[in-house]
């Protein structure tokens, strides 16, 4: 038990940051598939999972593949 | 504002709306931050998945170990995801037909790639030094960094061969005017340099030294001086790569 | 002059679009340039711009030949595409910042200037993004960066072509203000807009021009021919009227008559009070453009 705390503090350096990227990067893609409701293929619910459990590949497949063109018809 | 800084401006608010900056920074943090980690937790994993009892002998990781990481990672991982980021810089514009306005007023035709050119520099470097920065600190926290050689010659290498792939890149995405075709001439291209490799000669020229040699510069094993030819190919080539961009494109018709 | 084209052929593999084409503008006059879809206008227009090359002939643009590709001639130029893409992201405004600093205008000059275009144009007041426009929006907006730099010829490419009556009509009388700051040279198929704003009308048809002159001169009134309109239908106007030595002819629900002189208006007006006609109106017969068009393919 102790030496697993130990270990958890020894990796904390690296955990922290690379869990606040992931959770930002998952956040902030999450508003943006809900706020803009246009994608190149898929719907809404498939690439809100994909950003959700893929870590940073999903929203990177996201922004760079499923993303709507900035063109898209808003109307 | 010089029309040429006002075109660089304009590709710069673009590579902000389109996330590029984001997705930049994120990536290349991560893969920073990834490389020590990897080199650190690597051996705990070991003991972690070899059945019990075994009894192994793994020597703790060190810096070289951290190092080794970032040149798998980076060149790899972090090169791919760059290259597939600014691989429509042209190609976008070419489809849609957006510089059909901006240059019947006037602007020069070598200004659009010398500016798009310098804002893929400028996000290379951005992708580089984080990733180097970082992993950096991190092993410099952790190791003791005497033990490896010439670590920012080492990086400087494949940061130069990063930059003649995407100016490939940028050439084959105006060529071709299709992101795909930019993608295909660098793979095309990073292909031919490794059967290039496959004939032992040419490792004292082939730019793919820059790529290979750095992880054995940090032993020792390959002195800074063997890379200065490979170094001065890579140089050439880019600048024949950006000027034939630059001809090309006077040409192209809209 | 503020552009000559000499001679232009242009040929895409086999096929020439462009047979021998020449055509002068004159300065500060609309000049509506027309043909069908596909009769080799826009490819005239971007041989104009150095988009692409002529195959031989020469196109001489406020005194600098126009090259292919990279070419001096576009500064003097102000273009309109049919389809004018725009960076989706900008505003109005920073749109024509971005332009502005293309064209090397000055700072003290540039905010004032895209003030007063947008307030031509009518987009002063929106303020989002430019991938929220509409169709007309955007072509008004083609309009102002096409004005920015106050060119010496504005280019516009079927400006009218994909727009509803009323944004066709803005984009006409945009054009007509613009005459007083320069010269405009625009395409179009649909023959009415030529005829409500031009100086002077070209037609090219499969490749030749097949005539150029002042829309007044096209214009210009059969000569003594006069519209009637009753208030009983033409032709049983005519019907009464057939007695009557004087040539007559339906077109559209009016009687069109020769009369050739004073007394023989005044002739067939009495004729007309004697057979109790009443008349609604009556104008000389002017062609239409369509007609004149119409009469040259035939």
């Amino acid at each position: 038990m102790n030496t697993d705390l130990d270990l958890l503090m020894e990796y904390l350096p690296f955990i922290i940051p690379i869990a606040l990227l992931q959770f930002g990067l998952a956040i902030f893609s999450v508003i943006h598939i809900i706020r803009h409701p246009h994608y190149r293929f898929g719907n809404q619910v498939m690439w809100l999972l994909i950003v959700l459990f893929i870590q940073f590949i999903g929203p990177l497949i996201y922004f760079i593949a499923g993303r709507g063109d900035e063109d898209g018809h808003v109307h | 504002m010089s029309p040429w800084f006002g075109f660089l401006k304009k590709e710069w608010t673009e590579s902000v709306k389109s996330y590029k900056l984001l997705l930049t920074i994120l990536i290349f943090s991560v893969i920073g931050i990834l490389n020590p980690f990897t080199a650190k937790i690597t051996p705990a994993l070991m003991e972690n998945f070899m059945p019990e009892g075994t009894v192994l002998n793994l020597p703790e990781p060190t810096a070289l170990d951290s190092w080794l990481q970032f040149y798998k990672n980076f060149p790899q991982m972090g090169l791919f995801i760059f290259i597939l980021l600014f691989s429509t810089m042209m190609s976008k514009e070419l489809e849609k037909g957006t510089l059909v306005i901006l240059l019947t007023k006037g602007l020069r035709r070598s200004t659009v790639i010398t500016a798009k050119f310098a804002m893929g520099f400028a996000y290379w470097t951005l992708a580089f030094l984080l990733t180097f920065i970082i992993t950096y600190s991190y092993t410099a926290f952790y190791w003791d960094q005497t033990i490896v050689q010439h670590v920012f010659l080492a990086a400087g290498c494949v940061y130069v061969f990063g930059l003649l792939l995407f100016t490939i890149t940028l050439w084959g995405n105006t060529y071709f005017a299709s992101a795909y075709g930019g993608l295909l001439v660098t793979v095309v291209a990073v292909i031919t340099l490794f059967i290039i490799a496959i004939f032992p000669d040419s490792a004292t020229w082939n730019p793919l030294q820059l790529l290979t040699g750095p992880p054995q510069m940090l032993t020792g094993d390959v002195v800074p001086k063997e890379m200065l030819t490979p170094f001065l190919v890579a140089m050439g080539s880019l600048l024949v790569f950006l000027l034939g961009t630059i001809l090309h494109f006077n040409k192209k018709r809209l | 002059m503020v552009m000559s084209i000499n001679n232009v052929t242009k040929k895409f593999g086999g096929k020439e679009v462009l047979k021998n084409v020449s055509l002068t503008i004159p300065e500060h006059s609309i000049f509506g340039f027309v043909g069908a879809n596909g009769a080799g206008k826009t490819t005239l227009m971007k041989c104009m711009l150095g988009l692409l090359p002529v195959t031989s002939g020469t196109i001489i643009i406020a005194g600098e030949t126009v090259k292919f590709g990279q070419t001096k001639s576009n500064a003097h130029i102000g273009y309109l595409p049919d389809v004018p893409e725009f960076y989706p992201y900008y505003t109005a405004r920073e749109y024509l910042e971005l332009c502005a600093v293309i064209t090397n205008m000055q700072k003290s000059e540039l905010k004032q200037r895209i003030e007063e275009l947008l307030e031509l144009v009518g987009l002063s007041q929106t303020k989002s993004p430019i991938r929220t426009y509409s169709r007309g929006m955007k072509q008004r907006l083609g309009i102002a960066q096409a004005l920015l730099n106050r060119p010496k010829l504005l280019i516009c490419d079927e400006p009218t072509s994909a727009l509803d009556p009323v944004g066709r009509a803005q984009i006409l009388s945009i054009l007509q203000a613009a005459k007083s700051e320069t010269t405009v040279f625009f395409s179009t198929h649909i023959l009415s807009d030529a005829e409500q704003i031009c100086d002077r009308v070209a037609m090219l048809h499969e490749g030749t021009i097949i005539f150029e002159d002042e829309l007044a001169a096209l214009q210009q009134q059969v000569e003594h021919q006069y519209v009637f309109t009753f208030t009983i239908s033409a032709e049983q106007a005519l019907s009464q009227l057939r007695e009557l030595e004087h040539h007559m002819y339906i077109e559209e629900d009016t009687l069109i008559v020769q009369l050739s002189s004073e007394s023989e208006r005044l002739l067939f007006m009495r004729e007309l009070t004697d057979h109790n006609l009443v008349i609604q109106s009556m104008h000389p017969h002017t062609r239409l453009l369509e007609q004149v068009v119409l009469e040259v393919l035939k």
